[in-house]
């Protein structure tokens, strides 16, 4: 599939802002099954810097410093990307859960570097005693790695609501499991906790959905933003994505953006900027059409 | 207290039994480096070495050397620290040229050593790949900044340059207790100890062939130098700080004037076009290298903490594209890891093919199996340390908890074993320490530094000895083997630090050089716009102090006259003074609003509390402490002299607090030494001070408050004719109150007369007390200070002390003099008024030209 993406961010200010600067995740990366042929970023006003480069996980970075006065701002990222990710998940998912773990510590095939950064805690993916057992239900001993994604995800989907405003960037994991509500972000950071508290390494993905589904399927929730999901490696198979906000493993009709090891790496739109301003009204819109 | 006779005094020192003590063998004999030295002492003896050290506390105190101590919590929201005087005993600690050797070689291998790892953990990464270090120790590491990892300094040295505490074991062999890669600090305490031992014992250590300090400041200069980005011919290099709340913040202010850099701040600084720019005076100066005081969380809140206020935005990726050079290179701190401390003996092997030179203090990482087990297993001696350093205590004492806690660190350990080590606790060696009653067998640290030159790393020939503060954390907790904390939080007493040079030194690398003429460095491009508005507000609050000083004296005088008296004319000058000290120094309600006829009825409480209460704006107290703080945030530009006067106007605040208020003449002498303060301030302005941009400002900052003040004044005295004695009271006290009675008595002998009086103070040019002067300095002032615009228009300011000036001159003193029938004189009322708002808007006018006034930093978010 090729799809156009068009990811819009505007922000209004209720007062002058001297100067934005700002660093943006929205430019789709290159992965083993998907290919960004070209893509844009525009600005307005039109920033005094701009640069794009690759970051430590060679995601595409975009930075710019907007010098001038403004009460608003907006960002518009428009790629055109390729998606031949296989619909089928890698039969090396049939390895039991506890030889993926072993084999990735092992394994001398295995980048120690490309996955072990995503075994441990990060700043929003905090294991603890409550995430280790809420998984704790999905591996038992034995038990293959695909099974257990498959519960895993569904149970996420199952046990929580999706309620766009339950959460912010600062909920943490303990209080989702509390809550039992939020948004895709949490639900991938909740089963990227998971799969680390089982000792798996997981990644947390940023991307998007396809808005219109194809005749005869669902809409997906979440497609009319930027979405999230996670990622788990898997020896021989590579890294194997599941959408728990869906209940589904990702397929052609995902588009990734970035990975990092939660969404502090991967913000798609972060910045600092100068002002008296004490609220700002920020929209944002994605859309990802086939071509 | 018994004082031992002077050969008493080295035969009464007890040594720590089993320990080793840096001074004297096991017999009691010094040890042969020591001989001479201890000799000298010897001889001294105690009472003598006690004046010794109350003169280095002088020197120290003159030259405001502080470190700055937080409360038990830490550097928090609107927690500011106290800055306690620096603590030095000036006995030295020697240490042998053969000895030092040795050192020496071991800290430069491990500058070299922790450079190759640095390299390869923010490149390659080769060591996780081949498991020479388990990516856990790494990846799990807050030090590890994955936004630094494209990062790279010109050359082959990624590490800039480190410190180590190094401690001695009971053999007397050196260890490594930490390193400190992220923003060491010391050095600068180092000189500043250098240069007042050398003076308290100057034959001491001209006869002991000390190996000198300059020449690490050289070369760390000429490395600063080397690291630029290539294309910058001549690199303009920063001191970045956090600012004057750091806990070394005069270290900071220290170095960037001892090695001739602007002192800076994240909001001095600004990125665009892939550069670092400084926002000085004039327009935006490129910035090639930044020697980084700040941690690197704090540098940068786009891409680091989004909280951090004491950042650039923007700053990591500049030094991304190699646009400006950041040392100690953002991301350094990951070497900050005890927990690295295990594997460098194999890294050595591996990295250098050399054994490592200097032992590490015995250390397991509990990330490893057999690591945690003994710690666990140990948990009751050994020292436990987070891998990373966070706010709080770095170190845990697990024989100092109770059996809960410690069972809560275990459990902290087994959750998240990877973020711990375990430590042998080290039986440190002792060093002699003055102390009131003699010498004293305390424990020491040294810390060590390290700078790169030229491929490889130089070593400062000695450091920062630092001794236990208290006795009870001497000889006894020596005993018990166990390590005490020594840190200038706790308390620490510093030492100078001696290493003896076998032969005498050759002086090389002199500070007068050869070769073509350096270009001087453009004053006005040298300076941030934030070190200039703090000392234009260094002159506005001198005057400031200096007037309300000036007119509580008048006060005072006037109620010793008149308080007690029937005199109703002495009643009613003390009562107009009263108020217009209110209203001059605009403390309302005071002598004026709510509650004046109390206050009026029995001054005393509100004229004390105008001098003594810092937290009340117009008061001297509060005068002086803003003074001190622009003084402090501006530490780099200013002699050290300055300390001198800003000590004695501390001291005597502070001691007037706890004084009688009703007591006068106590009162009066005290405020008479403040002023001699401030006068010997405003001296060191006037002649200590080179008249550089700089200076412009602190003196336009004089001239407008001077003005002010006196305009004010007037306007609250002479602006209503009251009967002849009151007036004649009261024209004599505002003359003393602007110091031009002497002038005027000699000038116009006569009886006063208000028409003389307003020639002589607002518009004799010759008067330096008269309004005229102050507009006319002011004019020149403005004038110098360096314009957004060269054209030919005048700037606001200059426009604005031009308007004042001519309406001045325009005034007609006979005519203002004149009072209308109720006794009020509006057209002065009219003519002052209108100065005082000119000068106000002067004011604004130069704030707004040159002062950065950036906007509150938000962070902004959208998914």
């Amino acid at each position: 599939m090729i799809y156009r993406v068009v990811h819009r961010t505007e922000y209004l200010y209720d007062s002058e802002v001297s100067s934005s600067y700002g660093e943006l995740y929205v430019l789709p990366r290159d992965l083993p099954g998907q290919q960004c042929q070209s893509s844009t970023v525009l600005i307005d006003p039109e920033p005094h810097d701009y640069r794009e480069r690759t970051d430590f996980y060679r995601n595409r970075v975009a930075h710019f410093a907007v010098l001038e006065p403004h009460t608003r701002l907006s960002i518009t990222a428009e790629s055109i990307v390729a998606v031949t990710r296989p619909a089928t998940v890698p039969l090396a998912v049939d390895q039991p859960w506890e030889t993926v773990r072993e084999r990735l510590r092992l394994d001398p095939t295995v980048d120690v570097v490309g996955t072990h950064d995503f075994l441990f805690d990060s700043p929003k993916v905090v294991v603890s005693p409550g995430v280790a057992a809420y998984a704790a239900e999905s591996f038992p001993s034995g038990r293959p790695l695909g099974e257990a994604l498959t519960e895993l995800k569904s149970r996420i989907h199952d046990d929580f609501a999706y309620k766009p405003g339950a959460t912010s960037v600062r909920t943490t994991l303990s209080e989702l499991l509390e809550n039992r509500k939020g948004v895709c972000q949490d639900f991938a950071h909740l089963a990227v906790g998971c799969l680390r508290s089982v000792g798996l390494a997981a990644r947390y993905v940023s991307g998007y959905l396809e808005t219109i589904p194809p005749p005869g399927q669902d809409r997906l929730v979440g497609s009319d933003v930027s979405h999230a999901w996670a990622s788990v490696f898997v020896p021989d198979g590579g890294w194997v994505d599941i959408d728990p906000t869906n209940d589904r493993f990702v397929s052609d009709r995902y588009v990734t953006n970035a990975y990092g090891r939660d969404y502090g790496d991967v913000s798609p739109v972060k910045g600092i900027i100068y002002t008296e301003s004490k609220k700002n009204e920020l929209s944002v819109s994605v859309d990802v059409v086939p071509l | 207290m018994t004082i031992a006779p002077p050969t008493e005094l080295l035969a009464s020192y007890r040594q720590v039994p089993g320990s080793y003590d840096e001074m004297f063998r096991p017999d009691g004999q010094a040890r042969e480096h020591w001989a001479h030295a201890g000799n000298v002492i010897g001889n001294l003896g105690l009472e003598e070495l006690l004046h010794r050290s109350s003169e280095a506390r002088r020197l120290l105190n003159d030259d405001g050397v502080t470190y700055n101590v937080y409360g038990p919590d830490g550097p928090g929201e609107g927690g500011t620290p106290a800055a306690a005087p620096w603590a030095l005993d000036p006995l030295p600690v020697l240490l042998a040229s053969q000895e030092w050797a040795g050192v020496e070689l071991g800290v430069i291998q491990r500058a070299e050593l922790l450079n190759l790892v640095l390299t390869d953990l923010y490149g390659p990464r080769d060591l996780l790949r081949r498991g020479a270090l388990p990516a856990e120790l790494v990846f799990s590491h807050a030090g590890f900044l994955r936004q630094c990892d494209q990062i790279r300094l010109p050359g082959n040295q990624q590490l800039f340059n480190m410190a180590l505490d190094l401690v001695r074991d009971t053999s007397g062999e050196f260890t490594v207790l930490a390193d400190f890669t992220q923003a060491p600090s010391g050095a600068g305490y180092a000189l500043e100890n250098r240069v007042v031992v050398s003076r308290v014992f100057p034959s001491l250590y001209r006869d002991s062939q000390v190996h000198r300090l300059a020449p690490f400041f050289r070369t760390l200069r000429a490395s600063l130098q080397d690291v630029a980005p290539p294309d910058a011919d001549d690199p303009r290099i920063v001191l970045l700080s956090p600012g004057p709340w750091s806990e070394t913040a005069f270290e900071h202010a220290y170095l960037a004037s001892h090695l001739g850099y602007a002192l800076v701040e994240g909001a001095d600084l600004t990125v665009r076009e892939g550069r670092v720019w400084m926002r000085s005076l004039r327009h935006l100066e490129r910035v090639d290298v930044i020697l980084r005081r700040t941690d690197a969380w704090f540098c940068d809140p786009l891409e680091l903490r989004p909280d951090s206020r004491l950042g650039v935005p923007g700053l990591v990726e500049v030094a991304r594209v190699g646009g400006v050079s950041i040392v100690n290179t953002l991301g350094s701190g990951v070497l900050e890891n005890p927990g690295l401390l295990p594997f460098l003996p194999g890294l050595a092997q591996h990295l250098l093919g050399e054994q490592l030179l200097m032992p590490s203090v015995p250390t397991w990482w509990c990330g490893d199996e057999v690591g945690r087990r003994h710690v666990l297993a140990n948990l009751e001696r050994l020292v436990v340390k987070p891998i990373a350093r966070q706010s709080g205590p770095t170190a845990v004492f697990p024989w100092e908890l109770t059996s809960e806690r410690r069972d809560d660190l275990r459990r902290r350990i087994e959750a998240h074993p990877a973020g711990w080590v375990g430590q042998e606790p080290v039986q440190l060696a002792s060093t002699p320490t003055l102390i009131g009653t003699g010498l004293e067998a305390r424990p020491s640290v040294l810390r060590a530094f390290a700078v790169a030159r030229q491929g490889s790393y130089t070593a400062m020939p000695g450091g920062l000895t630092r001794v236990a503060g208290s006795a009870d954390l001497s000889v006894d907790a020596l005993s018990a083997g166990r390590s005490p904390r020594i840190s200038n939080q706790a308390g620490a007493i510093s030492k100078d630090t001696w290493v003896l040079a076998s032969e005498p030194e050759k002086l090389s690398g002199f500070w007068l050089a050869s070769g073509p003429p350096v270009t001087a460095v453009d004053p006005a491009a040298s300076m941030s716009s934030r070190a200039a508005e703090n000392l234009f507000w260094m002159g506005r609050y001198a005057e400031r102090a200096e007037a309300v000083t000036r007119l509580v004296r008048v006060a005072h005088d006037r109620r010793n006259d008149f308080q007690r008296s029937a005199n109703p004319a002495g009643t009613e000058c003390l009562q107009v003074l009263l108020t217009a000290l209110t209203r001059v120094s605009s403390t309302y309600p005071g002598f004026v609003g709510q509650g004046a006829g109390e206050r009026l009825s029995a001054p005393g409480g509100e004229l004390f509390a105008l001098v003594i209460d810092e937290n009340r704006p117009g008061t001297l107290a509060h005068a002086v402490r803003h003074l001190l703080g622009a003084a402090q945030a501006v530490r780099d530009q200013l002699s050290a002299d300055i300390w001198m006067a800003a000590g004695t106007l501390e001291r005597e605040i502070e001691e007037l607090r706890t004084s009688d208020p009703d007591h006068l003449m106590v009162v009066q002498h005290s405020l008479g030494r403040i002023m001699q303060g401030l006068l010997a301030l405003s001296g060191l302005f006037a002649e200590g001070m080179v008249r550089d941009p700089g200076w412009r400002f602190m003196d336009a900052g004089r001239r407008l408050e001077r003005g002010q003040q006196l305009v004010a004044l007037l306007r609250a005295t002479v602006t209503v004719a009251r009967g002849t004695a009151a007036d004649s009271l009261l024209l004599e006290s505002v003359l003393i109150a602007a110091e031009s009675i002497i002038t005027y008595r000699r000038r116009y002998r006569s009886h006063a007369q208000l028409e003389t009086l307003l020639d002589l103070l607002l518009i004799d040019p010759d008067n330096p007390r008269s309004l005229a002067f102050q507009l006319e300095q002011l004019a020149v002032d403005v004038r110098l200070i360096p314009k957004l615009d060269s054209g030919l228009r005048l700037s606001d300011p200059e426009r604005l002390v031009l308007e004042a000036s001519t309406s001045l001159r325009l005034a007609d003193t006979a005519l203002l003099a004149g009072s209308q029938q109720d006794g009020t004189r509006p057209e002065l009322d009219a003519v002052l008024s209108n100065l005082l708002e000119l000068l106000y808007r002067t004011a604004d006018a130069i704030d707004t030209d040159h002062f950065v006034r950036l906007l509150p930093q938000h962070s902004l978010v959208g998914s």
